[in-house]
């Protein structure tokens, strides 16, 4: 695998992950932006530990959980209180939080960047492991009793109360399950580029979290896995004049989508169709082989 | 009044919520000052009429007549402008605003004398005089009624959209809400159409009256003569 | 006590900047019922388009008339993007199409303006530029018209908002959209005139970042945005007074921070300060009852 393949397809693995992170916040009717937030407390914690201890990629990827379930669960607390306007825009002040804590903390580099973080040369590999552990958690989760559960509150928050849902408690698991998602994948980050920033966590990262979400469609788990590397190609595989356009092109493909096919490209009625039809594969094989 | 010309003139109008028929090729007909009453229960398509007619719903078939303009063409800002008030379901209050503010809002498309016409929802309704300053959302349910009524009738529409009148209301209320509402097509000339669940109080106080249910018109007449009628009698007014 | 007055006057005129951006996001929200972080990247590209035609043309007059131009322009222009999703009544994803909004505005800022450098001022454009001294501080003439602009300026809008038929109708939207429609209020023409009248506001907000200021960049959209959105829901979403007195009131609170706390942390601390208030106060610091 030559090194811009594998970079490519480790970033785009990272992206994966973290819209999944948004994804399941959304699944329960919440706009969560503290993703990119969680994702720069994941990279640091990872990339901090692999510089200065010189732990190994994995117990890197497991200190990066636990900060991430750490750092997810305080603001989940209070975020547990407000509606869906009120969350989606103060989770967004934490991205400027966590910046400018990071740009103040000397031993993270402050400004300059932490930079020496370990060479893993796996770590494409290592990536698709974790995205199909993590994927097939999600997997279990959404077809879980919390899964259903968040779908109510996404539905009408009052009638799921009314059914016997604890929202508030549901919130909670779904914004610190999704920031375990986003650190996870600003651990694998943070190997994969080598060298953070503070302002590497910035606005521009979340609209591109948020386009591919969008544009692959915030009703499934699968959209993304198309839309990221599709949308992430733009800015490698494009000629540079189009490359020099990718945050317009992000942008305005942003803007399209929401407006025109509020679903995204991959829609629920897409995967219903998509079982049906491997369902009725495997039933066909069965009364042949009968 | 038979001879007087129709106003408002509904043919064969069909609405659709999705793939749900809520009203089925309704005729219907109002004429300069009458008060006509649209009966029925819960879900008989009275508020789909009502709401097509101001043009918030879109009607799939037929055909809306008012003052020689056909309505299903029109926004409903333009449908308002030219000449139709509503009161709608559950009075509308705009209820961070004032009193006055709500008044004022009633003539935001009407160019029309608004002080005079003040004074004269004021001679109607005094609470509404005593109240004025106070917002819309502390006022007592009749209170609001009136308030919507007045709200409705500032602008010197041609035509009075009434959507369930009486709902949440005391009897006694009603009594006097109606008995004002008979006033004011006596006196101003109002053309009123009711849309009404409280069938005995409606037919006691219109001209005419439609019986719906369902989304199709079951009966129509003379609200004297419906009032006499063996179904309706049983159906509607629990005799 | 010199530096309190000093801090209080910059203070002060920071909070009427805050204060005109909450208004036009809270006109925004009246008649659209949209969050528009994007609002304040189009107050910062009208100052970069003032910039570009003062230093084409030299004629500061034809740089303020051409920052109206486009603060109206921008705006006016991103009504149409919000009316289909507004009429869904998707307010998340307004939230998000809002973000999409400034970032365009925020890359074009980089890529055709001075490339991405700062945007200083002229003086010419900046008009005033005296100062003088009050005992043994120094207050700058400019800081001081931009209050007073920013006083007037409030209070025009409000009594448009609070007086006129059309200002009352786009509170009568905010408050009950169906109703308002059956009053006949123009769910297109109202809206778009709620967006003009945030354009106007934007390219006056650009006129007294010019002045205060003297520069632009790209990344302070993303700061006020994030500050002015914060700010609207600490007062509440489309109240009008309270986001008027809160963000004066943060603009002096930030100018006493940056002066007396340890300046690296003051924005982590201003920031964080703010969301513990909105989590506490979900409905606005202002509000008597949550909306039903």
């Amino acid at each position: 695998m030559s090194s811009g393949l594998a970079y490519f397809i480790t970033l785009v693995i990272v992206y994966i992950l973290v819209v999944w992170g948004a994804l399941i916040p959304f699944r329960a009717g919440l706009l969560y932006n503290g993703t990119v937030y969680v994702m720069a407390i994941g990279g640091y914690t990872a990339g901090f530990l692999s510089k200065t201890f010189g732990l190994n990629f994995w117990l890197c990827i497991i200190a990066a959980i636990i900060t991430g379930l750490i750092f997810g669960f305080i603001p989940a607390l209070g975020f547990a209180r407000t509606n869906g306007i009120v969350t989606a825009i103060s989770s967004m002040a934490l991205i400027f939080i966590i910046q400018s804590i990071i740009k103040n903390i000397d031993f993270l580099g402050g400004t300059r960047g932490l930079r020496g973080i370990a060479k893993v040369p796996a770590l494409p590999w290592f990536a698709i492991i974790i995205l199909i552990i993590f994927g097939a958690f999600l997997y279990r989760l959404f077809n879980s009793r919390i899964g259903r559960a968040w779908e109510a509150i996404a539905t009408d928050p009052q009638m799921a109360q009314t059914l016997g849902v604890d929202t508030r408690k549901m919130t909670v698991i779904a914004l610190t399950l999704s920031s375990v998602f986003a650190a996870v994948g600003g651990a694998v980050f943070a190997f994969n580029i080598r060298v953070i920033y503070p302002g590497t966590f910035s606005f521009t990262f979340l609209l591109n979290v948020m386009t591919m979400l969008f544009v692959g469609g915030r009703f499934t788990q699968w959209g993304v896995i198309i839309s990221a590397p599709l949308l992430w190609s733009i800015n490698v595989y494009m000629p540079e004049a189009v490359q020099k356009l990718s945050n317009y092109i992000f942008a305005g493909l942003l803007i399209i989508v929401l407006m025109l096919r509020p679903e995204g490209l991959v829609t629920r009625k897409m995967i219903l169709s998509v079982k049906n039809f491997f369902k009725g594969l495997f039933k066909k094989k069965a009364r042949e082989t009968v | 009044m038979e001879q007087t010309n129709t106003l408002l003139k509904i043919e064969n109008l069909s609405v659709y919520y999705g793939p749900i028929c809520a009203v089925k090729k309704i005729d219907l007909e109002v004429k300069q000052g009458e008060i006509v009453a649209v009966l029925g229960a819960n879900g008989a398509g009275k508020s789909t009429m009502v709401n097509t007619i101001i043009g918030l719903m879109k009607a799939k078939t037929g055909s809306i007549q008012f003052d020689g303009k056909e309505l299903t063409k029109m926004r409903t800002d333009q449908i308002i402008q030219s000449g139709i008030s509503v009161v709608p379901e559950g009075r509308g209050m705009l209820s961070e605003m004032t009193v006055m503010e709500n008044l004022q809002m009633g003539v935001y498309h009407h160019k029309v004398d608004f002080n005079s016409n003040l004074e004269m929802i004021f001679s109607y309704f005094p609470r509404l005089k005593e109240r004025q300053w106070q917002k819309a959302g502390t006022l007592s349910g009749g209170e609001q009624q009136m308030l919507a009524i007045g709200r409705s009738i500032i602008g010197g529409p041609k035509l009075l959209l009434m959507d369930e009148l009486s709902l949440a209301l005391s009897p006694l209320y009603v009594d006097n809400i109606f008995k004002t509402l008979v006033q004011l097509r006596n006196e101003k000339g109002f053309t009123i159409l009711l849309a009404e669940q409280n069938a005995r109080k409606a037919l006691q106080y219109s001209d005419r009256a439609y019986v719906l249910d369902l989304g199709k018109t079951v009966m129509d007449g003379r609200s004297s003569e419906l009032m006499d009628d063996p179904f309706v009698q049983k159906a509607y007014l629990g005799a | 006590m010199e530096l309190f007055l000093a801090q209080l006057v910059s203070g002060l005129s920071t909070g009427g900047i805050y204060a005109l951006l909450v208004l036009g996001m809270n006109l925004i929200t009246l008649v659209r019922n949209v969050v528009h972080h994007g609002f304040s990247h189009t107050c910062i590209f009208t100052m970069a388009v003032g910039w570009l035609v003062y230093n084409k043309t030299g004629m500061p007059w034809l740089a303020f008339l051409a920052m109206f131009a486009a603060g109206v322009l921008v705006t006016v222009l991103s009504e149409p993007l919000f009316r289909p999703l507004s009429k869904r009544g998707a307010d998340l994803e307004t939230i998000v199409l809002a973000m999409g909004i400034g970032i365009i505005l925020s890359e074009l800022i980089v890529n055709f303006f001075n490339s991405g450098q700062v945007l200083s001022f002229n003086d010419e454009m900046k008009i005033f530029t005296t100062k003088f001294q009050v005992g043994a501080i120094t207050v700058s003439v400019a800081s001081i018209v931009a209050l007073v602009a920013c006083v007037v300026i409030a209070i025009i809008i409000s009594t448009y908002l609070f007086k006129s038929s059309e200002g009352r109708a786009m509170r009568a939207m905010a408050q009950n959209l169906r109703v308002a429609k059956m009053l006949g209020v123009p769910f297109g023409k109202t809206g778009v005139l709620g967006f003009l009248i945030a354009g106007l506001l934007a390219a006056c907000i650009g006129v007294i970042c010019i002045m205060c200021l003297g520069y632009c960049n790209a990344e302070m959209g993303d700061s006020f945005a994030t500050k002015a959105v914060i700010l609207m829901l600490f007062a509440g979403q489309g109240d009008i007074k309270g986001g008027i007195l809160s963000s004066i009131l943060m603009g002096v609170v930030e100018a006493m921070a940056l002066a007396y706390l340890p300046g690296r942390w003051a924005e982590a601390i201003f920031y964080g300060f703010m969301m513990v208030i909105i989590i506490i106060k979900p409905n606005g610091l202002f509000a008597r009852k949550a909306k039903n």
